[in-house]
C-alpha cells in the first residue's frame, strides 16, 4: 500500500482518523494507531512483520536495560550488543546475498577456495530506516540524553508510525515519541488545511513530476549504449534523474508530514531547495537532513570528537589552524568524511556503485574544504555572480553524482563518455535533444518556478502555503488537481526510497 | 473548455499518454473498444494475438448469413481478465450478441503469460466503478497533452501505427499479421527453439488456472444468454504428450457444467504445416483465409445457422491469396538499371559485367535507385522482387507507390545478414530467398489501386531510410522483377 494508492487515499487513511478520532481521548488511542500502523506496513507481506516486531521489542527491552539510572554494569556491553544484533539483523537481510558475492569473486586472487551460498533474502520496506529509529533511541539512552519510555506500546507506535516508517523522515526518538506519548489535541482548521495542502503538493510531485521524470530517465538510459555514445547524453539523463529522485523522494516526505499532521504529531523537514547548494557541505544539509543529522551525530562528530581528544591527549594542537596541515586534516577530517559517506552511500543499497556514490561525496566534501572551492569562487567573482556560480557547479556535481547512483553497469561508461563528447564540442542528434529537452523543460518547469521561490524565503515551497492569500490557495489546489488528472503517470510505481 | 459528453472509451483511463511512450497495444483495444463498441455485431471475438490476426472478420461475416462479426482480440497482455473485460463491455452495451469467440493460442495451455500488464488497467478502464466516476474533463486529455507534448511526441504519433488503426477500422477489427519474417538459418534455428529439435511439440505441465478463467467467461456468456466458443489456434509442428488429452477432459468437464460452452473442435488440439505459421502463435498471412472458414462453420454449428461456402466473392478480392512460382511469368524486369529509367537518389550506379552496383554518396537524404512501371492491373496482388549482395553495415529497403494514390504505399526492409525482413504500409508480405554465390532475391507483395507504380530499391539501416551516407557503401543488384502473386515460393 503505497501513499499514492487508491486503496490508501480512499479507504485506509479515511478509516483511521476516524477511528483516531473517536479513541483520540482514550487511552487505547495508541494501541489503535500501532495496529493500523502494523496492518499498513503488512499489507507489503505479513513476514515482514517480524523482523520489525523483533526489532522493536529487542530494543524496548535494551532501552530498559541501559538507562544511566539503573547503574547496570553491563550497560556498555548491552548497548553494543543492540548495536550488533540490529546492525547484523540490517546488514544480513540487505548486504548478505552481495557481500556473499564479493567474497566468491575475491577470493580467488588471494588463492582461497571459497564458495559461500548465493542468499537471495526478501529484503523488508524500510528497514533502513526503522532500524535507525530504534538505534537512536537506544543510543540517546546510552548517552543519557533520553530516557528510556516506560509504555512499550508508546514506543512501538514511536516505530512504526506510519507516515514514516517505511521512507523517513528518520525521526529521533526524543522528537517523535513523546509526540505520540502525550494527549494530543484535536487539529485545528488551519493544521487541517495545512495537512491537506502538504498531502496535495506532495501527491502532485509524485505522480506528475517524479514518475514522468522517472520514464524520461529510463527512455534516455535505454540510449545509453557503448555503440551509440551521443553528446552530452548523460547529462541528460542525471537532470532527469536529479528531478526524478528528488520529486520522489520529498513528495514521500510531504506527504509523510501532512498525514501525521492529521494526528496532530509534527515531522521534520527532510529537504530544504537542496539544489541551490554551493558547496556539498550545504548539500547535505539541505539533502534528506534526517539521516544526514543523525549519520553525522551517531558517526561523524564521535570520530572528529575521538581524534581530537588523542590529539590533545598526546599534547598535539588542536586549533583551526593546526588542523588545516596535512597529518591532522587526514585524522581528524579526511578519513572522518570518506568512512562517513561510504557509509552513508551503502545505507541506500548493497552494491559497489552506492559506495563509490558515497565515497563521491566525501572526496567533494574534502576537495571543497582543502581548497576552499566556494570561497574562491565567491571571491573571484564577487557575492552574487559567486553564489549563482557556486550553486550551478554544484548542482552540476551532484548530478554526476546522481549517474553513479543510478546508472547501471553497462550504462555507466556510455553516461561519462557523452558528457566526455560533449566538452569537445559533440552534440546528440537534434531530433533527441529536441524531445529529451523538451520533457526536461516540460516537468522540470513546475520546479524552476518554484524552488527559487522558496529558496529566496529560505523554506520549502510547500511551506509557503500558509502566507497564501485564499485565491492564490485556491489556485494551487486547481493546479495541483488538473496537473494530476491530465498530466499524471498513469502506471502506480513505488517510491525510489523504499528499495532502501 | 467547451463542455462536450464524451463516451465511455473516451473518458476512460486507459491509455497511459505518458511522454515519448508508445503503447501500442493499449491504443489497438482502445481504437477496437471506441470503433465497435457500439456496433452491435451478433457475435465478437476475443482473446490474444493469434485470433487478432489469424480471424478475418469479413471473411467470417462472409460465410455467416447475416450476422455480423468483430474481432476484438488483441494480445497475450491483455491476459484473460482483460479479455473478460472486454467481454463483458460489449455484453452491457449490447445484450443482442449472441455467441463470444474465445479465441487463444495452445501455448495458454501450459502458462499463463507472463506479461500481463495491462488486464488490470483494462478492468479498471471498462469493467469496474471507477470507469463510471470518471471526471467528463478526461476526455479532452488527449487533446490537451497534444497540445502540451506537441503532436510527434503523443503515443500515437507514428504514420505506421496510424495505418495500421485505420486498417483495422477498416476490417473490423483484423489486423493482417505483420510479424518480422526470418529466413534461412534464421527461421530453421527459430523452429528448432521453439519446437524442439526434433520439430515436435512436447508439453509437461498443464496449467490447470485456464479452466477457472474459462469457466469465469463460460458463466458471464451464460448470464447474457449467449454461447462463449472456445478456439485454439492450430500448433505449427506434431505434438505430444499427456498435457493435451488432459486439457481436452478439463474442457470436457468444463462443457458438463456450462451448456453454453462450445468446444471447437472437439479434440481441441491439431497442427498444420510449419510454413503456414510466421511465428509459433500466428498465422502467416494468407493462413487466416482458411482459418476464417473454420471458425465461421463453428459459430454456424454452434447457433444452429446456415454456412454460406462461397465466402471469396462476397469477401471481395482482399480474400485471395495466389502463390507465384517459376511458372509465373513476369509482368515486368530489367537488369540494366540505366538512366533514364532508373533515377537516382543520392547514389550512383556503376556498372562491372554482370553485377550492378549502387554506392551512396556522401549527402543527407535517400540512397537508391527508383523507377516507374505502367500497365498493371488494379486490385491485383503483385510481388515486387530484387536479387540483391548488400554491404553489412546496411540493409536493403525495397518501397513502392500507387503512383496515383500516395496513401497506397509499400515498404519493406531485408536485413541479409540477420535474414530476417520487417514489411510496412499495405505491403502483404514479404520474404528473402537465399540464391547460389551470396545473392539473395528480396521480395515484398502489395494490391495496387492505380495502374502504375513506382519502385524504388533503397540503401539504409534497421531504423532510417534518410541519413548522412558515406560515400562508400554500396548494394550489388541483379534484376528486379513484377509478377502477379501475393507470396513467392519458388526461384526463376
Amino acid at each position: 500500500m503505497t501513499f499514492n494508492s487508491y486503496v490508501f487515499l480512499f479507504v485506509f487513511l479515511p478509516s483511521v482518523i476516524a477511528v483516531y478520532s473517536l479513541l483520540r481521548e482514550t487511552r487505547y488511542v495508541n494501541w489503535f494507531l500501532a495496529a493500523a500502523s502494523l496492518m499498513f506496513y503488512g499489507f507489503a507481506g505479513p513476514i515482514y512483520l517480524v523482523p520489525l516486531l523483533f526489532t522493536c521489542v529487542f530494543d524496548y527491552i535494551i532501552g530498559q536495560l541501559i538507562d544511566p539510572d539503573r547503574r547496570n554494569e553491563y550497560r556498555k556491553s548491552l548497548f553494543i550488543l543492540s548495536l550488533v544484533v540490529q546492525l547484523g539483523l540490517l546488514a544480513t537481510l540487505k548486504y548478505a546475498g552481495w557481500l556473499a558475492g564479493v567474497v566468491n569473486n575475491v577470493a580467488p586472487w588471494f588463492g582461497l577456495a571459497v564458495s559461500l551460498p548465493a542468499l537471495s533474502l526478501i529484503l523488508p520496506p524500510g528497514i533502513s530506516f526503522y532500524t535507525f529509529h530504534t538505534i537512536s533511541y537506544t543510543t540517546d539512552i546510552y548517552w543519557g540524553k533520553f530516557k528510556p519510555h516506560n509504555r512499550l506500546i508508546d514506543y512501538v507506535t514511536f516505530v512504526a508510525f506510519f507516515p514514516q516508517l517505511v521512507a523517513g523522515p528518520i525521526a529521533r526518538a526524543s522528537n517523535l515519541l513523546p509526540q505520540l506519548a502525550a494527549k494530543r489535541p484535536p487539529i485545528t482548521w488551519a493544521q487541517a488545511e495545512s495537512a491537506t495542502w502538504l498531502i496535495c503538493w506532495g501527491l502532485y510531485k509524485k505522480i506528475v513530476l517524479a514518475d514522468n521524470f522517472g520514464q524520461l530517465t529510463a527512455l534516455i538510459g535505454d540510449r545509453l549504449t557503448p555503440g551509440d555514445v551521443q553528446g552530452g547524453m548523460g547529462l541528460l539523463f542525471a537532470y532527469a534523474f536529479a528531478g526524478q529522485i528528488y520529486c520522489d523522494f520529498s513528495a514521500y516526505t510531504d506527504i509523510a508530514r501532512g498525514v501525521a499532521k492529521l494526528f496532530n504529531v509534527e515531522l521534520i523537514r527532510n529537504f530544504a531547495t537542496p539544489y541551490f547548494a554551493a558547496s556539498p557541505a550545504d548539500f547535505w544539509r539541505r539533502w534528506h537532513i534526517s539521516l544526514w543529522r543523525l549519520v553525522r551525530s551517531y558517526l561523524y562528530d564521535p570520530m572528529v570528537v575521538r581524534a581530537l581528544r588523542k590529539r590533545a591527549a598526546r599534547g598535539l594542537p588542536i586549533s583551526s589552524e593546526a588542523l588545516s596541515s596535512p597529518v591532522p586534516l587526514l585524522t581528524v577530517f579526511v578519513w572522518p568524511t570518506l568512512l562517513t559517506m561510504s557509509l552513508l552511500g551503502l545505507w541506500h543499497g548493497a552494491g559497489f556503485g552506492f559506495v563509490v556514490f558515497g565515497l563521491y561525496h566525501g572526496v567533494l566534501l574534502v576537495a571543497y574544504r582543502v581548497f576552499h572551492i566556494e570561497e574562491n569562487i565567491i571571491r573571484f567573482l564577487g557575492r552574487r555572480l559567486g553564489t549563482v556560480v557556486a550553486i550551478v557547479l554544484m548542482f552540476h556535481l551532484v548530478c554526476l553524482g546522481w549517474i553513479l547512483f543510478r546508472a547501471s553497469d553497462p550504462q555507466l561508461f556510455p553516461a561519462f563518455a557523452s558528457i566526455g563528447a560533449l566538452m569537445s564540442g559533440r552534440v546528440m542528434e537534434w531530433p533527441l535533444l529536441r524531445d529529451f529537452g523538451y520533457g526536461l523543460i516540460l516537468y522540470g518547469l513546475p520546479l524552476f518556478l518554484t524552488e527559487p521561490f522558496a529558496f529566496r524565503k529560505g523554506k520549502e515551497f510547500v511551506d509557503l502555503y500558509d502566507d497564501w492569500s485564499w485565491p492564490a490557495k485556491t489556485l494551487a489546489y486547481i493546479f495541483v488537481f488538473y496537473g494530476i488528472v491530465m498530466l499524471g503517470a498513469r502506471e502506480q510505481s513505488e517510491f525510489i526510497y523504499f528499495r532502501f | 473548455m467547451a463542455a462536450r459528453r464524451p463516451d465511455d472509451v473516451e473518458r476512460s483511463n486507459f491509455l497511459t499518454l505518458g511522454y515519448l511512450r508508445p503503447e501500442v497495444h493499449r491504443l489497438i483495444v482502445k481504437e477496437k473498444l471506441r470503433a465497435f463498441g457500439w456496433s452491435s455485431p451478433d457475435v465478437i471475438q476475443i482473446g490474444d494475438s493469434s485470433g487478432f490476426y489469424g480471424v478475418n472478420s469479413d471473411l467470417v461475416t462472409s460465410h455467416l448469413d447475416g450476422l455480423h462479426y468483430v474481432n476484438l482480440s488483441c494480445c497475450a497482455p491483455m491476459g484473460f481478465d482483460g479479455y473478460y473485460a472486454v467481454a463483458h463491455f460489449m455484453l452491457r452495451r449490447d445484450p443482442s450478441i449472441k455467441a463470444v469467440v474465445l479465441y487463444i493460442g495452445a501455448f495458454n495451455f501450459v502458462s499463463t503469460h507472463p506479461d500481463v500488464s495491462f488486464a488490470e488497467p483494462l478492468q479498471n478502464s471498462f469493467d469496474s466503478l471507477r470507469s463510471y466516476v470518471m471526471p467528463p474533463s478526461l476526455a479532452l486529455r488527449e487533446e490537451i497533452l497534444k497540445a502540451v507534448y506537441g503532436p510527434s511526441r503523443m503515443p500515437s504519433a507514428n504514420p505506421e501505427l496510424e495505418h495500421k488503426l485505420g486498417f483495422i477500422r477498416d476490417h473490423n477489427g483484423w489486423l493482417a499479421e505483420d510479424d518480422i519474417r526470418l529466413s534461412g538459418k534464421a527461421l530453421d534455428d527459430y523452429w528448432r527453439t521453439q519446437c524442439g529439435p526434433e520439430r515436435l511439440i512436447v508439453w509437461h505441465d498443464l496449467d490447470r488456472r485456464i479452466f477457472d478463467k474459462i469457466a469465469g467467461l463460460a458463466a458471464l456468456t451464460a448470464g447474457y444468454n449467449a454461447k462463449l466458443i472456445l478456439m485454439v489456434q492450430p500448433l505449427p509442428c506434431p505434438f505430444a504428450g499427456e498435457t493435451f488429452a488432459t486439457a481436452v477432459r478439463g474442457l470436457d468437464r468444463l462443457r458438463s457444467v456450462y451448456p453454453n460452452l462450445v468446444v471447437a473442435p472437439a479434440d481441441v488440439f491439431f497442427s498444420l504445416p510449419t510454413d503456414m505459421f510466421s511465428s509459433f502463435p500466428h498465422l502467416r498471412i494468407g493462413g487466416e483465409i482458411t482459418n476464417s472458414q473454420r471458425v465461421a462453420l463453428a459459430i454456424a454449428q454452434a447457433l444452429g445457422r446456415p454456412v454460406r461456402q462461397s465466402g471469396d466473392a462476397r469477401a471481395g478480392r482482399e480474400s485471395t491469396f495466389p502463390i507465384a512460382d517459376r511458372n509465373t511469368p513476369l509482368t515486368w524486369s530489367d537488369d540494366r538499371f540505366s538512366e533514364p529509367v532508373w533515377r537516382t537518389d543520392g547514389a550512383r550506379i556503376v556498372r562491372s559485367g554482370e553485377e550492378t552496383r549502387i554506392t551512396e554518396l556522401n549527402s543527407l537524404g535517400r540512397h537508391g535507385v527508383g523507377t516507374k512501371v505502367e500497365r498493371i492491373e488494379p486490385d491485383v496482388p503483385y510481388i515486387v522482387s530484387a536479387v540483391v549482395k548488400p554491404d553489412p553495415n546496411r540493409v536493403f529497403w525495397l518501397e513502392v507507390l500507387d503512383t496515383t494514390q500516395p496513401d497506397n504505399y509499400g515498404r519493406a526492409f531485408f536485413d541479409i545478414d540477420a535474414q530476417t525482413s520487417v514489411r510496412f504500409g499495405d505491403a502483404v508480405d514479404v520474404d528473402i530467398e537465399t540464391l547460389p554465390e551470396g545473392w539473395f532475391r528480396c521480395w515484398l507483395s502489395m494490391r495496387f489501386r492505380g495502374t502504375s507504380m513506382t519502385m524504388n530499391l533503397l540503401i539504409g539501416t534497421k531504423s532510417a531510410l534518410e541519413y548522412v551516407g558515406d560515400g562508400t557503401s554500396s548494394i550489388a543488384i541483379r534484376k528486379a522483377a513484377l509478377r502477379p502473386g501475393a507470396r513467392l515460393n519458388a526461384n526463376d
